[in-house]
């Protein structure tokens, strides 16, 4: 489903150039359960924004779904983000201003969708992530645990091809951490939702099929 | 449609939660507006006020001043004076007049029934009441026939002063003009003060033009009030005038004051107040936009994880402007609709005061209402452009 080429992706400090990913190449396929791990500062989170179309690679080539999308505009970018990935965050990044059911619609008000088409699948989004009762909450009013089920539902509730969640459990305790994690995995398992995870608890990682190392910009092992 | 309504209804709600901000940025625009719409609406209520006075008389009207030049004699009797039959022959001679009525203002007590009354005396001939349109409620007014006899026709309110004197009818009874007794032979109905014609009627008594050296001894004629025809060159009638004046008393010299003149003038010096009091207006409009700006960068600057995640889920960077753009325009005519308010109150107000009679102008409400509208567009598009130049990744990463 998505196919990196020698991705490579430097910043310029100054006079100095830092290259941060040196030629990396990642194929992730449907349905897959991909672990990314990696020290802080190993590159991890470029990989992430790269995958995520948030950012564009120096060289090198990214397909996603057969179609080269390093060269797109950023119009097309943003719409691909919106049909096609989803985001988890570390921090939930939920709008403080707006309640559960408004956060979750988002995505899909920037699909033109009517607010009469959007109330009863995020509704049902809601329920699947069991925050149905708290629809009219705020983020402030709701816990860590119960914010990243709001931020996982607002991820899925465009149908994306691709869950890229950043160290989804990491402001988490481990019982709620634990629990996010399962929704992941139900996710992947019953539903064949393409889910990479960032992080770099192992303890994640080996509930993953598949998990790959990052080190200095470079990709250690592809442990199938 | 959707994008639209969701950002009205997130701008409003951002504007709701943080209440104070919002309202001081606001009130920049409210005054600006309040000042634009009051200020130009006082200005308009003056300029309808003063050419309310020339809709009743028309404005075919033109009045001359003769008065002695400085450099002539003293005046004694070689300097020669413009009389009655001389202003019949000049009337006689312009055939671009159509009626003439020259007046003396007098000056002398009043006394009724040993009560005095407040007003002033003229010397007047028949073509007056045409020509500066007088209505009788009673009796007749000053006819030719009346030659130099003791008759005079009052104003309306010195008829109501009169009545509050003697239950006596008005017409046909005595009033004491200086040292002589006169008989009313007609009393005047509510007349509209126009400053075109020296005297107010309603504090007026007439009396024939002839009998004017009773009341003062050298009475003479200054001032004459004219109906012309319409849509004449007044420059060649007053050169004629000047001519005709010039010819038959060589030392006075003529004024003329026409109500097109008067009229053009005080439109165009009400222009130029208008002008000045929608640029002052302006300027206050000005600051209230820059205070929009002000709130808006902050807000921008505030809220730039926000961006980041809309940007994630795919909002591009025109839904992003047009987020804060919608913001900024609601705060604007949120001030406008506001100011346009207070400033349509404020001219209402201070017009009851001065009792000019109230009449709601529309344009400068129009007025006050897009400029507010174009001041948030204008001044909250460089915070939204900003805002959606964002880069998400560095709105992201950092708290």
């Amino acid at each position: 489903m998505i196919e990196l080429r020698d991705i490579v992706k430097s910043y310029q400090m100054g006079e100095a150039t830092q290259t941060v990913l040196h030629g990396v190449s990642l194929d992730i396929y449907k349905n897959d359960l991909l672990a990314i791990m990696g020290a802080s500062g190993s590159g991890k989170s470029t990989l992430m924004n790269i995958i995520g179309l948030l950012d564009r690679p120096n060289s090198g080539s990214y397909h996603l779904h057969g179609r080269e999308v390093s060269t797109l505009q950023n119009v097309e970018l943003a719409q691909l983000r919106n049909e096609t990935i989803g985001f988890v965050f570390q921090q939930f990044f939920l709008l403080p201003r707006l309640t559960a059911e408004q956060n979750v619609g988002l995505p899909l008000t920037y699909r033109q969708m009517s607010q009469r088409e959007i109330k009863p699948l995020v509704m049902a989004m809601l329920d699947r992530v069991g925050m149905a009762d708290r629809a009219h909450h705020r983020p402030s009013e709701l816990s860590g645990g119960q914010q990243q089920r709001v931020a996982i539902a607002r991820a899925l509730i465009g149908k994306p091809a691709l869950i890229l969640a950043d160290e989804p459990t990491g402001a988490l305790d481990t019982k709620t951490g634990d629990e996010v994690m399962e929704l992941f995995l139900n996710l992947n398992r019953d539903e064949n939702t393409t889910v990479v995870i960032i992080t770099h608890d192992p303890d994640i990682a080996k509930q993953c099929r598949r998990c790959i190392h990052i080190s200095d910009g470079n990709i250690l092992n592809d442990g199938d | 449609m959707t994008v639209i309504k969701q950002h009205f209804q997130q701008a409003l709600a951002n504007i709701r939660s943080s209440k104070l901000r919002s309202f001081l940025a606001m009130l920049g625009i409210l005054v600006g507006t309040a000042a634009v719409v009051a200020l130009i609406s006082i200005g308009e209520l003056a300029t309808h006020k003063a050419l309310q006075q020339f809709k009743a008389l028309g404005t075919d009207l033109l009045a001359i001043s003769l008065f002695q030049t400085s450099t002539t004699t003293k005046n004694t009797s070689d300097a020669k004076v413009f009389s009655l039959p001389e202003a019949n022959l000049m009337s006689d001679t312009i055939p671009t007049i159509k009626a003439i009525a020259p007046y003396i203002s007098l000056y002398g007590n009043i006394n009724y029934e040993t009560h005095k009354i407040n007003g002033s005396i003229a010397g007047v001939v028949a073509e007056l009441q045409p020509v500066i349109k007088i209505k009788l409620s009673k009796g007749r007014f000053i006819s030719p026939l009346d030659r130099a006899s003791y008759y005079c026709v009052v104003g309306h309110d010195i008829a109501q002063d009169m009545k509050r004197f003697s239950y006596k009818s008005i017409v046909g009874n005595q009033i004491l003009l200086g040292n002589t007794y006169f008989t009313v032979v007609g009393v005047a109905e509510k007349w509209q003060e126009n400053t075109f014609f020296n005297q107010n009627v309603n504090r007026l008594v007439m009396i024939p033009i002839l009998t004017s050296k009773v009341i003062r001894k050298n009475a003479q004629i200054h001032n004459i009030i004219m109906r012309i025809k319409p849509n004449i060159n007044i420059t060649h009638l007053t050169n004629d005038i000047k001519a005709f004046v010039s010819l038959h008393s060589p030392f006075l010299q003529v004024f003329p004051r026409s109500a097109k003149q008067i009229i053009e003038s005080m439109k165009q010096s009400s222009q130029i107040f208008t002008l000045l009091l929608g640029f002052i207006g302006g300027i206050s409009l000005l600051v209230g936009g820059i205070g929009v700006m002000n709130v808006m960068i902050a807000s921008v600057a505030e809220r730039h994880r926000e961006i980041g995640i809309r940007m994630a889920i795919g909002a591009n960077r025109k839904d992003i402007q047009l987020l804060f753009l919608t913001e900024s325009i609601i705060l604007a005519l949120l001030g406008g609709i506001l100011g346009v308010i207070l400033g349509i109150s404020t001219s209402l107000i201070i017009s009851y005061f001065v009792g000019w009679g109230y009449k709601i102008f529309w344009i400068p409400p129009i007025i006050g209402f897009g400029v507010s509208a174009a001041t948030g567009v204008f001044f909250g598009y460089y915070p939204a452009y900003r805002a959606s130049r964002l880069d998400p990744i560095q709105t992201l990463r950092y708290d």
